[in-house]
């Protein structure tokens, strides 16, 4: 169990709170996604004494997230906003303009997956745990949300 | 030399994270950096320390004890015939006042080397506090720094507790200027099950209040210039509200939240003379 009381900020717990960024971005973009992560520690410094028996902290803190993130969304838009891609000198083959509009057409389930994965190398197993969803489901939506990707982008690898 | 989606998305996280990097610019104090949003602040939260805690619970307990006599809040005749008076007009006395700003400040602050929860770089960049009474039971506190503005929602209780019921804040320039007479704007706020709006008006605008489509309690409280919405929804909350008030040349206006976020800040004529806050640190 994570000690939130601790007269400094441990490492445990700095590791959780970037997770936890890094899955709301995944999930609510750039422009919210930090938002709901400070709002969700908070409240776990708040609500530490119901976090004590809990064994998956940071899947339980992404469900307040979703929670919080209503009001959030409500006040900066639905749509999840992802930065441009810098053009990088020469243009190479690895710009893709499209994609952060491609991710934001995702669904929320299949952009969290494939964000967490690909994006950040999270494990199959680990994004599991964090959405409490077994773990065919996991590899269901990265399939599916790769194959809407490649659609979308017109590229057929 | 060909790349696959996998590719892409790989290197694209490394943009996520960059531009992750990029919003947390305010918290190392570089107050002429553009950033998009307070709530990068935010990001890097560092939980409040025992110290912190402790302090807090000590303030808590103080206040607890001196609102027990019941005599610290003045509530005073409705009467919303000039822009400092709102329909539920309440004053606080200077102790309150700055009891409900430590309050905020404890919430909201990073002090000195102790770790500290979100929302503001360090107190020493706050320039100027504003208390906002809504109701006895109901009070709004503005920080303000120059390049931002952050806000607490605080209800107190009648044996004197204090709870925070919202935080929130958003980067805007000039938020201590002063508008021109009619200008007006939203500084941030949000509408769940409970609807917390602050901003900012000119000294032309009076009544200020909020339409808020299946909203109840709403209450407007007023101060120096700058102004909260409270209140509750209840059901469905598919539209946003709208705030309604008289310009100085007697005209009815209205405007939806979005509208008003949108108002450029232009309209910032001065800075505010020493009177404009009630509290200034």
């Amino acid at each position: 169990m994570i000690e939130f009381l601790d007269a400094a900020p441990s490492a445990e717990l700095e590791q959780l709170r970037a997770r936890l960024n890094r899955a709301f971005v995944a999930r609510y973009g750039i422009d919210v996604g930090p938002d709901v992560t400070s709002e969700v520690m908070t409240w776990a410094f708040e609500h530490q004494a119901e976090l004590a028996g809990i064994d998956n902290v940071a899947g339980y803190l992404f469900r307040v997230g979703q929670s919080k993130s209503r009001r959030l969304l409500r006040w900066k838009g639905e749509r999840a906003a992802f930065p441009p891609e810098p053009r990088p000198a020469g243009t190479g083959p690895s710009f893709e303009p499209g994609l952060p509009d491609a991710l934001s057409a995702l669904s929320e389930e299949q952009r969290t997956a494939i964000v967490l994965v690909h994006c950040f190398q999270w494990t199959y197993h680990e994004v599991a745990e964090l959405l409490d969803v077994p773990l065919h489901t996991v590899r269901n939506l990265i399939h599916r949300g790769m194959k809407e990707l490649r659609n979308e982008l017109g590229v057929a690898r | 030399m060909s790349f696959t989606l996998e590719d892409r998305l790989a290197a694209y996280g490394r943009t996520l994270d960059a531009a992750v990097q990029e919003r947390s610019i305010v918290e190392n104090g570089d107050a002429n950096t553009e950033v998009t949003s307070l709530e990068s602040v935010r990001r890097n939260n560092r939980l409040p320390a025992l110290a912190v805690a402790a302090a807090l619970l000590a303030v808590v307990g103080f206040l607890a004890v001196r609102m027990s006599d019941g005599t610290k809040v003045e509530e005073l005749a409705t009467n919303a015939t000039t822009t400092e008076l709102a329909p539920h007009q309440v004053r606080f006395d200077p102790q309150m006042q700055q009891d409900l700003i430590n309050f905020c400040t404890f919430l909201t602050t990073t002090p000195g080397e102790q770790s500290g929860s979100p929302f503001l770089p360090n107190e020493a960049v706050v320039q100027q506090y504003v208390v906002i009474p809504i109701a006895s039971h109901r009070s709004g506190v503005l920080a303000l720094a120059p390049d931002y503005v952050r806000h607490c929602d605080i209800a107190i209780a009648e044996d004197g507790q204090l709870e925070m019921l919202n935080r929130s804040g958003s980067v805007e320039t000039r938020t201590l200027d002063r508008l021109e007479p009619d200008g007006i704007r939203v500084f941030g706020g949000s509408w769940g099950d409970e609807i917390s709006i602050y901003g900012q008006f000119g000294t032309g605008i009076s009544n200020i209040s909020a339409d808020v489509p299946f909203g109840s309690d709403t209450m407007v409280g007023i101060s120096s210039g700058y102004f909260q919405i409270t209140g509750a929804l209840a059901g469905n909350v598919g539209d946003e509200p709208s705030l309604k008030w008289t310009s100085s040349d007697g005209s009815e206006r209205t405007a939806t939240i979005t509208d008003l976020n949108s108002i450029s800040t232009d309209t910032v004529v001065e800075r505010p003379d020493s009177d404009g806050a009630i509290v200034s640190d």
